[in-house]
């Protein structure tokens, strides 16, 4: 009897889980999947909607983006520079977690807090002196100025979560290595850096999606047109003569595809990325 | 200091240089707007192409939306990174030239004779004291346009002509759906927080036989005709024919894809209805303001000079390029826009583009949109007038309070 | 000093000199190879930009009076101190943490809750929850902004199905706009949370649970006895997380209200871009941005009390 109910009540806990995961997976799914449903409706008529279905679909939004629009140049300018600036982030953060990891020296604990508050303290903070330091050095409005804006933002991330990783890998094979005769860069170099690889293609990837999500450094330290990033591109259109949504969310949903593929792709690095302590 | 100097030793290099625009293989960087779009954007192409054709010279063309423009403006102008052309409007000249940002073009305009080439009054809203810092090159007052299929859908046969009759066209106009949710508006009315909403409230002041300012040059926002005007929103506001708190840009593509029946705006809708909804342009027309009494409007676009360029020739010669005979003639087969240039508009474009009519009629008489005397406080006045509106149409603070509040701190802000 | 960067762009672990290659792969040259290449970039980057800052807060830069560069002294603090507009964008500031940090925090758990046993389906299940985090912050805005507008917007529509609740004009009602700013937000970023509880969930021991039912404790009791308090280590380092985060939040408010309606969702950051790109007045903007660094540290060494706390603490497998 008492077993009969319990078993029920299972069962209808399961049931209530079940239920809520799909409504509330329907909620937090629903402002992509309506990004979708105005993409696809034709231009000017998403107003008119009158369910929450797609009435006439077509594609002809995605080919005026890209035929009419400088959606390619924009992406590629994303591409670029989210490159450049989460490798550059790279190159010079692995050493310094590397330092912060392993190595036990005077200020390490404030070094650490100067890296952790850079990355914590807003960003509107700094983009304005970097504005007028990039103005006096003529970097405003230039690829590099932007490149470097962006390695603001990442190389902090990019330090942070290189010292997880390190922490992570036990001393002890660099030790044996030692006692083996290496020096410490060689350890560093031949022993510690091989291991932490997957966790730098993690690290790369979060500078990269941190660079391409950016706005405020995009918008401030670029003016010319040929120049935006996706990011400033796509919310130009929020404010043209007119406001076209259905263009809008189809540049939105071309912005967001790479990131959520390469988070498909990664998703389980990313995730450990993440709880290693930095969150982007 | 830089700039004093350098604006100094090229004043007098204009001075010298003879034949302008003969020193060849210059480059000049032009903040433009909506470069790409079509119409407009068109003629800013034909312009730089022809300009560098006859000169031999490089535009780099800094093409920023119309959003972003002011900011761009401002920021490259306070950075020292201005572009050497800059297209401006009466609304920020002032603002401008208080930062020592133009370059005076009397005497250039007096030497080559350019002067004539502009229409009568053309130039009034750019000169200030008695020095002309810019060539006017489109115009734009805010005029009717309705969909007429609609309106004969509702039984009305002419366009409304009073205030009291676009209220009742745009109730009639006004269509819901079973829930009671609006499908289509009756009339388009700006109020978002933005500075087209303060022009609409001038509009409503003009219709009841006041403005924003008395001959003087004092602020008479708490006039009657000024609460009148901002009643009469609240009316439209109240009785749910005009989209709430929707911004002009989107009102704009609302209304061209047919979710509105009428609106008060410029002839810029005409092209764009075109592109984006061909099979109804037909419904499309356009007629006078409804009101007696001026529309609101003027230059829009016109050209200056960086005060700190380092070409003030191949700058000056691209000004004359856009106001000779052979640019301004060709201005309106695309852009549809009023020139400025004497008999620019001849009577073929005027027949291809028969929606311009009520444009070019108003155009001589508009109101202009910054109080007159004030242009160059417009930035510091509009968010106040704003502030008001929104505080009667939302909130619903009576009209008299709210703008005796806004009356006071202009009185208080921007008092000469 | 000069020896060490001569040698800082090899990086190479091969120095063929003996002296120097003792001192540049050992003690403390070797960590100065290792630290400087990093602090060099972080110091042009953000160092010089800080002093930048600094400096222009003493100064008087602004658009609309260029003759009043040069002048330094205190005035921009004095203004800060006094200025009611500086310390209301503060109050929204820590409203909109607040309500960002409650958001997050409930609905994390909440899908964490429903998910982290979950079999059949896991990886879409876990997936359907984390995928807001991919969305960039502008792309956030543009379609919230569109799902909000209060005549046509989708979430209107929505609410007309539900009996006795009426659509709102969202983003410009002073009354409403922070609260759909703050969900935007909360949208956009409860999945870093999301991550973190997984986690927790999944370091509890089963023994617990299993102790708690053979003393017949319910579902609620379980997670009140068991549960919140396995996670507290956990939530506290989130919560701290999500508080810096909603500190710097900046283009979904700014994309979407600029700071408006009538100045009702000017946080600290919006303020501080408003005031330099908008007012053109530099000085008393880096004044702002200071003020913000100066939140941001407090809250950092928290995050950092926090964090240590967890690593010693039981249960908090961060």
């Amino acid at each position: 009897m008492s077993a009969r109910r319990r078993f029920g009540g299972a069962v209808a806990a399961d049931i209530f889980k079940a239920g809520g995961i799909v409504v509330l997976g329907c909620a937090v799914l629903f402002p992509i999947y309506w990004m979708g449903v105005i993409a696809l409706t034709p231009t000017g008529f998403s107003r008119s909607l009158s369910s929450v279905f797609p009435a006439d679909i077509t594609f002809q939004n995605f080919v005026t983006l890209f035929t009419e629009r400088p959606m390619l140049r924009w992406l590629w300018n994303s591409i670029v520079v989210a490159a450049l600036s989460s490798f550059l982030s790279l190159a010079f953060g692995t050493s310094c977690g590397y330092a912060l990891s392993r190595l036990k020296f005077r200020g390490a604990g404030l070094v650490l807090i100067l890296v952790l508050a850079t990355q914590m303290m807003p960003a509107t903070s700094i983009v304005v002196p970097l504005y007028i330091l990039f103005r006096d050095f003529g970097l405003l409005d230039t690829m590099q100025g932007m490149v470097l804006g962006h390695i603001s933002l990442v190389a902090p991330l990019a330090i942070w979560m290189a010292k997880g990783f390190f922490d992570s890998i036990p001393a002890d094979l660099e030790g044996a290595a030692r006692i083996d005769g290496c020096t410490r860069l060689s350890a560093y170099w031949y022993v510690a850096l091989p291991l932490a690889m997957p966790g730098l293609a993690a690290i790369f990837i979060y500078g990269f999606v941190t660079s391409w999500h950016d706005f405020l450094f995009a918008k401030t330290l670029i003016n010319s047109q040929s120049l935006w990033t996706a990011a400033t591109g796509i919310s130009s259109f929020r404010g043209e003569y007119f406001t076209l949504h259905e263009l809008q969310m189809a540049a939105a949903l071309t912005f967001a595809l790479p990131v959520v593929v390469v988070f498909l792709v990664m998703q389980r690095r990313i995730v450990s990325g993440a709880l290693s302590g930095s969150v982007r | 200091m830089r700039h004093t100097l350098k604006s100094a030793l090229l004043a007098g290099a204009v001075a010298l240089a003879a034949p302008l625009g003969a020193q060849a293989q210059d480059e000049i960087s032009f903040l433009v707007i909506d470069y790409e779009a079509p119409g407009m954007g068109d003629w800013w192409q034909l312009l730089v192409s022809t300009y560098q054709k006859n000169t031999g010279n490089t535009v780099v063309p800094r093409n920023t939306p119309a959003s972003e423009y002011y900011e761009q403006l401002l920021i490259q102008a306070a950075s020292g990174t201005g572009a050497d052309i800059l297209i401006v409007n009466p609304n920020n000249i002032g603002e401008m030239l208080a930062a020592g940002q133009l370059m005076p073009l009397s005497d250039m305009i007096a030497k080559s004779g350019i002067g004539d080439r502009i229409v009568e009054g053309g130039w009034d809203s750019l000169t200030v004291d008695g020095t002309t810092y810019a060539l006017p090159i489109t115009g734009r007052t805010l005029e009717l346009i309705y969909n007429s299929c609609y309106l004969e859908e509702a039984g009305f046969s002419a366009p409304p002509s009073t205030p009291q009759q676009f209220l009742e066209y745009a109730k009639a106009l006004t269509v819901t759906d079973d829930s009671g949710r609006v499908t289509r508006y009756g009339a388009n009315m700006v109020n978002a927080n933005e500075d087209p909403t303060y022009e609409m409230l001038l509009m409503w002041s003009l219709a009841h036989g006041g403005s924003y300012s008395d001959e003087n040059g004092n602020f008479t926002l708490d006039s009657q005709p000024v609460i009148d005007g901002l009643n009469y929103m609240k009316t439209l506001y109240d009785a749910g024919v005009v989209p709430k708190g929707m911004t002009e840009t989107d009102q704009r593509s609302l209304f061209a894809t047919g979710g509105t029946a009428m609106t008060i705006d410029g002839q810029w809708q005409f092209p764009f209805i075109e592109k984006n909804n061909p099979d109804n342009f037909d419904c499309y027309k356009s007629a006078l303001h409804p009101w007696d009494g001026p529309g609101t409007g003027g230059v829009n676009m016109a050209l200056a000079i960086n005060a700190a360029t380092d070409t003030p020739e191949a700058a000056w010669a691209f000004l004359e390029t856009a106001a000779s005979e052979e640019m301004q003639s060709a201005f309106s087969d695309h852009s549809p826009y009023i020139p400025y240039g004497v008999g620019a508009l001849t009577d073929e474009q005027r027949a291809a583009r028969p929606y311009l009519e009520p444009w070019i009629a108003s155009s001589g008489s508009a109101h202009p949109v910054a109080i007159p005397g004030h242009a160059d406080q417009f930035n510091e006045i509009w968010p106040i007038v704003v502030d008001a509106i929104l505080l009667t149409l939302r909130d619903g603070v009576p009209a008299e309070e709210s703008l005796a509040q806004a009356q006071a701190k202009l009185v208080e802000c921007c008092s000469n | 000093m000069t020896t060490h960067m001569r040698a800082q762009p090899g990086e190479r672990p091969d120095l063929r000199s003996g002296r120097l290659r003792r001192l540049m792969t050992e003690g403390p040259g070797f960590a100065l190879l290792m630290l400087l290449p990093a602090l060099l970039v972080l110091g042009f980057v953000i160092g010089l930009p800080m002093l930048k800052a600094l400096i222009l807060s003493f100064d008087t830069i602004t658009f609309r009076r260029p003759a009043a560069a040069g002048t330094y002294g205190l005035h921009n603090y004095a203004r800060l101190l006094s200025d009611p507009d500086a310390w209301g964008a503060v109050l929204r500031s820590a409203l909109y943490m607040l309500g960002t940090v409650a958001g997050s925090v409930s609905l994390a758990l909440g899908a964490a809750l429903l998910t982290h046993r979950v079999i059949r389906l896991r990886a879409l299940a876990r997936l359907t929850f984390l995928l807001p985090w991919t969305v960039p912050a502008v792309v956030t805005a543009l379609v919230w902004g569109v799902m909000y507008d209060g005549n046509f917007g989708v979430i209107n529509r929505l609410l007309d199905l539900v009996p006795f609740v009426n659509g709102q004009d969202w983003l410009i009602d002073r009354k409403t706009a922070l609260v759909a700013l703050i969900v935007a937000q909360v949208w956009n970023e409860f999945p870093v949370a999301y991550i973190f509880f997984l986690a927790g969930l999944h370091s509890i021991p089963d023994e617990l649970y299993e102790a708690a039912r053979i003393d017949r404790a319910g579902a609620f009791a379980q997670f009140r006895f068991i549960t919140l308090p396995q996670l507290r280590y956990i939530i506290a380092v989130i919560v701290i997380l999500l508080m810096i985060l909603g500190f710097k939040a900046f283009p979904i408010i700014f994309i979407l209200t600029g700071g408006g309606p009538a100045g009702a969702t000017e946080t600290l950051t919006v303020l501080t871009y408003n005031t330099a790109f908008r007012s053109l007045d530099f000085s008393y903007s880096a004044t702002l941005g200071i003020l913000a660094v100066l939140v941001s540290i407090v809250m950092v060494l928290g995050y950092l009390r926090v964090m240590a706390r967890a690593d010693t603490g039981k249960g908090g497998a961060v």
